[in-house]
């Protein structure tokens, strides 16, 4: 009786809430183990920490084995905690190489 | 012996009072947020019952569907489009939903799920569980529900979940017209078109 009182008081109010997940695009400024910094088209830096269950995903080559590297585009799939920012999937685009110029 | 069984009768009065002011004052001072964690006392409570509420002879069923590719294929489609939403495709529960509702949805790959037993994991499938976010997902009798015992053997192969399986499920999960739109967006910012950045960030986005 006393654990159908408690479930009923302080459980039954507590079921259903609501959140979004994130998006981060733009350019990387700076990467490490432990976060990527990304600048985004509004010139706003946001940071991302990156941990073991990150992925990373490279634009034309899913399967590759290479990290985004600062002047790449990423498209940063993360949930938010209270703190931070926590990348689930990082895509990215490998920026341009200059062209060097015609001799 | 009266004034024994009076005094303990009294013990337990005072003690609810005191447990349903507590709870009182929380509720009318600071209120209650799905967003916090459930206290340990309360975890292993909330088990406790989840544990008790199945039936003896169905924690000890063993599942009926033999484990096979097909059916780990099927079961992942089926993961992809009916669970996912709230536990993630990779079973975490680290989801927009999973992460909010209270409960939160737990990790099913690590022991707290593992550890049930197939019986307990297909009742939970089909039955729910009150006063939590999961759903009773079965119909008609528990005997033709096959797709929930394939769904024990996913959950029980979420461990090992490979990369091209993750990358599977994603093309498998229910998309919105505004997240198929989203997902364009982010392809063509990565080809290079900077103006896609705009169209992307009418959503949740930084």
């Amino acid at each position: 009786m006393l654990i159908l009182t408690f479930a009923v008081t302080c459980i039954a109010p507590l079921t259903w809430a609501h959140g979004a997940g994130q998006h981060v695009l733009g350019t990387v400024t700076g990467i490490d183990a432990t976060h990527v910094e990304v600048k985004t088209p509004k010139g706003k830096i946001v940071d991302v920490q990156i941990n073991k269950h990150t992925r990373f995903r490279e634009k034309g080559n899913p399967k590759g084995v290479n990290l985004p590297s600062v002047g790449d585009r990423v498209v940063i799939e993360a949930t938010k905690d209270d703190k931070a920012l926590i990348a689930t999937e990082v895509h990215f685009s490998p920026a341009k190489k200059p062209v060097a110029p015609a001799q | 012996m009266r004034t024994k069984f009076l005094t303990f009768i009294t013990v337990v009065v005072i003690g609810m009072v005191g447990a349903f002011g507590w709870m009182g004052y929380r509720l009318f001072t600071t209120g209650f947020s799905a967003k916090t964690e459930p206290h340990v006392l309360e975890v292993l409570m909330a088990r406790q019952i989840r544990h008790l509420a199945i039936p003896i002879e169905h924690r000890n069923k063993s599942n009926p569907v033999p484990l096979h590719a097909d059916v780990l294929k099927e079961s992942l489609a089926h993961f992809a489009d009916h669970c996912a939403t709230c536990h993630g495709n990779d079973g975490s529960g680290q989801t927009p939903i999973g992460k909010n509702v209270y409960p939160k949805a737990p990790d099913l790959r690590l022991a707290d799920t593992q550890s049930m037993s197939d019986g307990e994991l297909f009742w939970v499938i089909h039955n729910g569980i009150r006063f939590t976010a999961m759903p009773a997902w079965g119909e008609g009798e528990p005997e033709k529900d096959l797709d929930s015992w394939k769904l024990v053997h996913f959950i029980r192969h979420l461990p090992t979940l490979t990369t091209e399986e993750l990358d599977q499920m994603k093309t498998l999960n229910p998309k919105t017209p505004k997240e198929i739109e989203e997902e364009a967006a982010f392809d063509k910012f990565l080809q290079g078109d900077d103006s896609a950045a705009a169209e992307a960030d009418r959503g949740h986005h930084h």
